[in-house]
């Protein structure tokens, strides 16, 4: 008999009762597969999430202009300028970003340059060392016929007079249009008092 | 129950000790006959062989432990119905281990160039401690369990030829750490 065989037999105890049970040794990876596949699980699920949510438009909602509104109509939604009683002007229809308030004197001329009289804070646009101010009747979404560009709002002031180019009530880079055999009036595309986007609005010379 | 109880049992000749030995170390030494003998029956016959073996040395033996004991009377007991069994075939797994050992050192007749087996035992015990917990389980595993192949194979998780590759290198290293302790190989 093989020698070494036989000194084999004759090992240490120690040995004998190390490898007398044996135990699989567990996946290495196992855990990190698992936790791999639960991660790669959840990102498919975000995934379709967002996949769906953006065809159904969900994510990026696009404010689509109304159509232009019927005049016919009693319930039309595009503001009405008032006047009030000492001849200050308001929308009525839709919220005011300022309140109107009537001058001292009552006189309804918002041309005054008085510094001691309160402030007009009806939309206005000073343009050409005129100022003009938001007229009656309804914006449009279309230019009328004869009006050209002729600049654009470049300031912000209550007053809407501080120099040419400011505006109350508009917003810088709002465009101005005026019919040039017409100095009296002049229409800004603006978004003011519009809930869907850009518009025409009239503005008259103040008298 | 405890290595120390069970041996107390048999000390005071209770049958108990039999029933308590064989549910704790019953399956370690069906494992060793099996492999050895790949025969049910056979192997059967030789773990109550083997309780039978323990019952009729304990007393007055007392091991140290009562597993090692218990896995050396099976697989002796494995061993000797083997050569019983197959005096003219070499085909078992017991063979097999023989011939691949048979690479590190060669067999001797003679009396004068007979190793002394106790010594080689303690070097093949301090070629054991220097290698790793894998490379050593496969080692004892294949030459004392006589386990095969593919057994060692699905308890390491390693291909067979893994195994195979990784058994030709511990003979090897084992065939050079005993021609530096002067064993004439």
């Amino acid at each position: 008999m093989n020698e070494l065989m036989s000194a084999i037999e004759g090992i240490s105890d120690k040995h004998i009762k190390e490898f007398a049970f044996v135990q699989k040794p567990k996946r290495k990876f196992s855990i990190w597969i698992k936790f791999g596949s639960m991660v790669a699980g959840f990102v498919m699920i975000g995934l379709s999430i967002v996949l769906i949510a953006n065809k159904k438009g969900w994510l990026s909602p696009v404010i689509e202009p109304k159509s232009e509104p019927d005049y016919t109509s009693s319930g039309n939604s595009s503001p009405q300028v008032n006047s009030t009683e000492n001849g200050s002007e308001y929308t009525s229809s839709e919220q005011l970003p300022l309140q109107t308030e009537s001058s001292e004197n009552g006189s309804s001329d918002n041309s005054s340059t008085n510094s001691s009289q309160p402030s007009n804070v009806l939309p206005s646009v000073f343009f050409n060392d005129v100022f003009y101010v938001i007229a009656d009747g309804y914006p449009t979404y279309d230019l009328p016929e004869g009006y050209v560009f002729v600049g654009e709002i470049i300031g912000s002031d209550i007053n809407g007079r501080k120099e040419n180019g400011y505006s109350s009530g508009c917003s810088i880079g709002d465009k101005i249009y005026q019919d040039p055999s017409n100095p009296h009036d002049l229409i800004v595309n603006t978004r003011l008092f519009s809930d869907n986007g850009y518009w025409y609005v009239r503005f008259v010379e103040a008298k | 129950m405890d290595d120390s109880r069970i041996i107390e049992l048999f000390f005071e000749r209770s049958e108990k000790a039999i029933s308590e030995l064989s549910s704790k170390y019953g399956g370690v030494c069906m494992k060793i006959a099996q492999n050895v003998l790949n025969n049910h029956q056979d192997a059967e016959e030789c773990v109550n062989d083997t309780y039978l073996g323990v019952w009729d040395t304990i007393p007055p033996k007392k091991p140290d432990s009562l597993l090692a004991y218990v896995c050396r009377l099976a697989r002796n007991i494995s061993v000797n119905r083997y050569k019983y069994n197959s005096a003219q075939k070499r085909n078992g797994i017991y063979d097999v281990c023989i011939s691949e050992l048979d690479e590190c050192i060669s067999s001797n007749e003679t009396a004068e160039d007979r190793f002394d087996t106790k010594e080689l035992s303690r070097y093949i015990d301090e070629f054991l401690d220097t290698l790793d917990k894998i490379n050593r389980m496969l080692f004892v595993r294949r030459y004392w369990y006589l386990d095969s192949i593919e057994n060692l194979a699905s308890m390491t998780r390693l291909s067979a030829g893994n195994v195979r590759t990784r058994l030709s290198r511990l003979r090897d290293m084992l065939k050079k750490f005993l021609e530096n302790r002067g064993v004439d190989v």
